[in-house]
């Protein structure tokens, strides 16, 4: 898809008919950006909100989720007010032009609102497509559902969101987070394209579990006892596999619920403050306990390798002692013992003097000389376990280090963690305490929901490692299934038609496994590749990597390998999910440039000027098209001025506000953005 | 020094829940096992030898380093003997009487207030949240 122009009419802040015309060069060769400068409450985000109304019908957005259905308004207020004065209805109208695959398209879908009883009532009451085909005859498409279909054909509307990148829903992508899990997972089933297969897996799960019944029943002895708890176990899997997506949807709830109460909280003047303070307590709070889970993966996986440290009197002094001998070149001994022995056992020399009793000088000579040697294979032991032992020792100050920062580092967490529940609890009792009865209900409701959020936590870690335990078990039960079935060789007909049933969900199962797994390392690769690139000199030194992991979390490893995330700046979390997501667009197209635009809404807010200077840079070549969305705190005539010289830049736009409170929308030359932008905040 | 893969490490009876129960702090049972020995080690506890014990994991799970520490153990036992690394069961076996015996000390000096009530050593779940680090912290407090 190439955006060409977006035409609003009376739609949120824009009143009147206003259009606005993207920049549409080819990628690295012309101008794909566009930029669209605007304050706060301007209206950029509702710009993207009038492209996904118009594109899917979409009333809302996922980051509406909390506001209450019918707050949210399309038309324009001061339209509504003013055609309601004269007893009219009002329309806000969305037209999108854009191009795809050669085709033309024109989509146009329009809202009729009217006050009743001083409420506002929107309803859609138009939505028409029309295309180009490839004869130059325009097509009218005018069915809701068909237009949905071709649309759907154009952009998924599964994954339309990733294609607009706000600066919290990008952070939202490395943090460990019921919500950071769904929305990796949803990018990458997407992706894959792989509703069927999993449709498939369905059915073939309910009937595996049948013939998995009917096998035990059909088997015996401890076969039987085996594939009954292999039965067992994947339906305690299946179950809490289940419980798990449940309770990350209960999440996601629970957090929009409390967001909601503290919204309710925050309207009233006498809690206001405090409410804004338990918020930012909170995220604060949410933030040093996704690093401090970091860290103790970090120290889980550390444990083993530190405590060699308890054995370091041991290795010392054996290493001491082999090194002792290796000094004496006792170790290894020039003396081949089988050579000895074969010279003891022919009774000559090898050069032909006679080795026997009867000689005593050369006989107990070489006698001595045995009883120095050592099996070749012994020494070569020896000295293997002299080397394994040098390096382990060798490392010993590097565990010290590691073992006292992270130590460290967790212990200031921990408590920096404790502090911010203090302040948390004093918070809640002042609110609770209120003598407004009202407002110490809606507090009670709210902790009663945090709870509810604590308990699921909890219950998620619990399911987690239920999950773990019988993954473990279950692969040594099947282990020892097919050891069972290699010994005993033969089975009933009946059980090799069960089990062949059984292996085609296995085989599926697999099939589905290892392609996501290939689409997770392929992400991995890609992401890591582009992170490279948008990170400024100081992360490239550190951060080395990023990692799809198995349950779609982010995580971003050092050059050493070892989990980073925790450690990382806001700046580089973004930086890493930007880079996550071209390489989830990249992957969509099969490694070219996804036909797709980048609306990125104020992204530069917690970067740093080189890793700017990186986007700016990279992103104009990485996609089709880049509509950038900035507040002119973000986009200063430093970054103006890199965007300009790279090329790309191709359209420029700026909402501004109109005395009525509208907003409209002027189109400058990109020559002249220097002189309307500010100084960026390092160059003043 | 094979480095076996195919020997079943064994550990005490009494332990088998502890095991699992310690895989999200500490690791597989590999790396539970090793901190338990270099514990054992440390302290000089060692449990009998020759009493039954349950199988644990393989020894194809046992890393490079793991493997040193126990040839070390299985040397020094032997009086410098190298031998001895030419048995890995030998080699297991040593190893698995100090794992038990650092177990003990775990169980003493760490774990206990870590221990769900009742007969069996089985971790309470609800505080353990941040045991991973008391493992870690345990390491040089041992050294002191």
């Amino acid at each position: 898809m190439i955006l060409e122009q977006i035409t609003v009419e009376n739609f949120r802040q824009f009143r009147g008919r206003q259009s606005l015309q993207f920049a549409t060069g080819e990628p690295g060769k012309g101008k794909n950006v566009t930029v669209i400068l605007g304050e706060n409450g301007r209206g950029k985000t509702g710009l993207f909100r009038a492209l996904m109304f118009c594109l899917y019908g979409d009333c809302s957005l996922a980051q509406d989720e909390d506001v209450k259905r019918g707050e949210l308004r399309l038309v324009n207020t001061s339209a509504l007010v003013d055609a309601s004065q004269e007893g009219k209805p009002v329309h806000a109208t969305v037209q999108v032009e854009f191009s795809h695959d050669g085709v033309h398209y024109d989509v146009e879908r329009r809202v009729k609102a009217l006050l009743h009883d001083g409420q506002p009532l929107e309803q859609v009451d138009k939505a028409e497509l029309r295309y180009r085909d490839e004869r130059g005859n325009t097509k009218l498409v005018d069915n809701p559902s068909e237009i949905a279909r071709r649309l759907n054909g154009v952009l998924d509307r599964r994954v339309r969101e990733y294609f607009l990148f706000d600066g919290e829903k990008i952070e939202h992508l490395t943090r460990s987070s019921a919500a950071q899990r769904i929305e990796v997972a949803r990018g990458i089933r997407c992706l894959l394209d792989i509703d069927d297969m999993e449709r498939a897996l369905a059915a073939l799960k309910k009937l595996r579990t049948f013939l998995g019944d009917e096998l035990s029943r059909v088997s015996t002895g401890e076969y039987a006892q085996v594939v009954a708890r292999l039965n067992e176990l994947q339906k305690e899997l299946d179950a809490r596999t289940e419980r798990l997506e449940e309770i990350d949807k209960e999440l996601l709830l629970a957090e929009a619920e409390k967001k909601q109460l503290d919204d309710k909280l925050a309207e009233n003047e006498g809690v206001a403050a405090q409410v804004a303070e338990r918020k930012r307590l909170e995220a604060q709070r949410d933030e040093l306990k996704g690093r401090a889970g970091e860290l103790l993966d970090q120290m889980r996986d550390r444990v083993g390798p530190s405590a060699v440290l308890l054995a370091t009197d041991l290795l010392e002094r054996v290493y001491g002692t082999v090194e002792d001998k290796r000094q004496r070149g006792e170790i290894p001994t020039a003396l081949r013992k089988d050579l000895i022995e074969r010279i003891l056992d022919d009774e000559v020399c090898i050069c032909g003097r006679p080795v026997k009793p009867s000689v005593p000088d050369a006989f107990e000579a070489i006698l001595e000389w045995k009883n120095k040697a050592v099996d070749e294979h012994i020494e070569n032991s020896a000295m293997d376990l002299w080397r394994l032992l040098s390096g382990l020792l060798g490392r010993s100050d590097d565990i010290r280090v590691f073992l006292e920062t992270t130590i460290q580092q967790y212990g200031n967490i921990r408590n920096s963690i404790e502090t911010t529940r203090k302040s948390i609890e004093d918070i809640n009792e002042q609110i609770g305490g209120s003598e407004r009865a009202d407002l110490s209900k809606l507090e009670a409701i709210r902790q009663g929901v945090e709870g509810r959020i604590v308990r699921v936590m909890a219950e998620r870690l619990v399911v987690g490692g239920e999950i773990a335990e019988r993954e473990l078990e279950g692969g040594q039960r099947k282990a020892r299934r097919e050891q069972l079935e290699r010994v005993e060789g033969q089975k009933t007909e009946l059980a090799e038609r069960v089990e062949l049933a059984l292996r085609t969900y296995e085989a599926l199962d697999q099939v589905k496994q290892e392609f996501t797994g290939e689409v997770k390392t392929r992400l991995s690769h890609d992401a890591s590749e582009v992170f490279g690139r948008l990170l400024d000199e100081e992360g490239r030194s550190m951060l080395r990597k990023i990692v799809v992991q198995d349950d779609y979390s982010l995580q971003v490893l050092d050059p050493w390998g070892k989990p980073f995330l925790a450690n990382i700046s806001a700046g580089q979390r973004q930086v890493a999910s930007i880079a996550f997501i071209l390489a989830l667009a990249s992957a969509a197209a099969g490694g070219e440039v996804l036909e797709m635009p980048l609306f990125m809404d104020t992204p530069f807010g917690k970067l740093s000027w080189q890793h700017r200077e990186n986007l700016i840079s990279q992103i104009p070549g990485a996609a089709t098209q880049w509509v950038l969305l900035a507040t002119d705190t973000e986009l200063g005539r430093r970054e103006a001025s890199l965007l300009s010289r790279g090329g790309a830049w191709g359209k420029f736009h700026v909402l501004e506000s109109q005395p009525d409170g509208s907003t409209r929308v002027r189109e400058h030359s990109v020559s002249e953005a220097l002189s309307l932008l500010r100084n960026s905040e390092e160059d003043s | 020094m094979k480095q076996s893969t195919d020997i079943r490490v064994r550990t005490g009876p009494r332990y088998d829940q502890l095991y699992k129960d310690l895989r999200p702090y500490c690791g597989e049972a590999h790396a539970v096992f090793f901190l338990c020995f270099c514990l054992g080690v440390r302290t000089g506890r060692r449990a009998e030898e020759g009493v039954r014990r349950a199988d644990r994991f393989w020894s194809g799970t046992i890393t490079a380093d793991e493997w040193a520490c126990f040839y070390a153990m299985a040397v020094d036992q032997k009086h410098m003997e190298f031998g001895a690394l030419d048995d890995d069961k030998v080699v297991v076996r040593i190893a698995e009487t100090y794992a038990d015996g650092g177990m003990e000390v775990l169980i003493d000096e760490l774990l206990e207030r870590f221990l769900a009530k009742g007969d069996t050593y089985k971790l309470d779940t609800s505080v353990c949240a941040d045991l991973s680090w008391q493992l870690l912290k345990f390491i040089p407090d041992q050294l002191v």
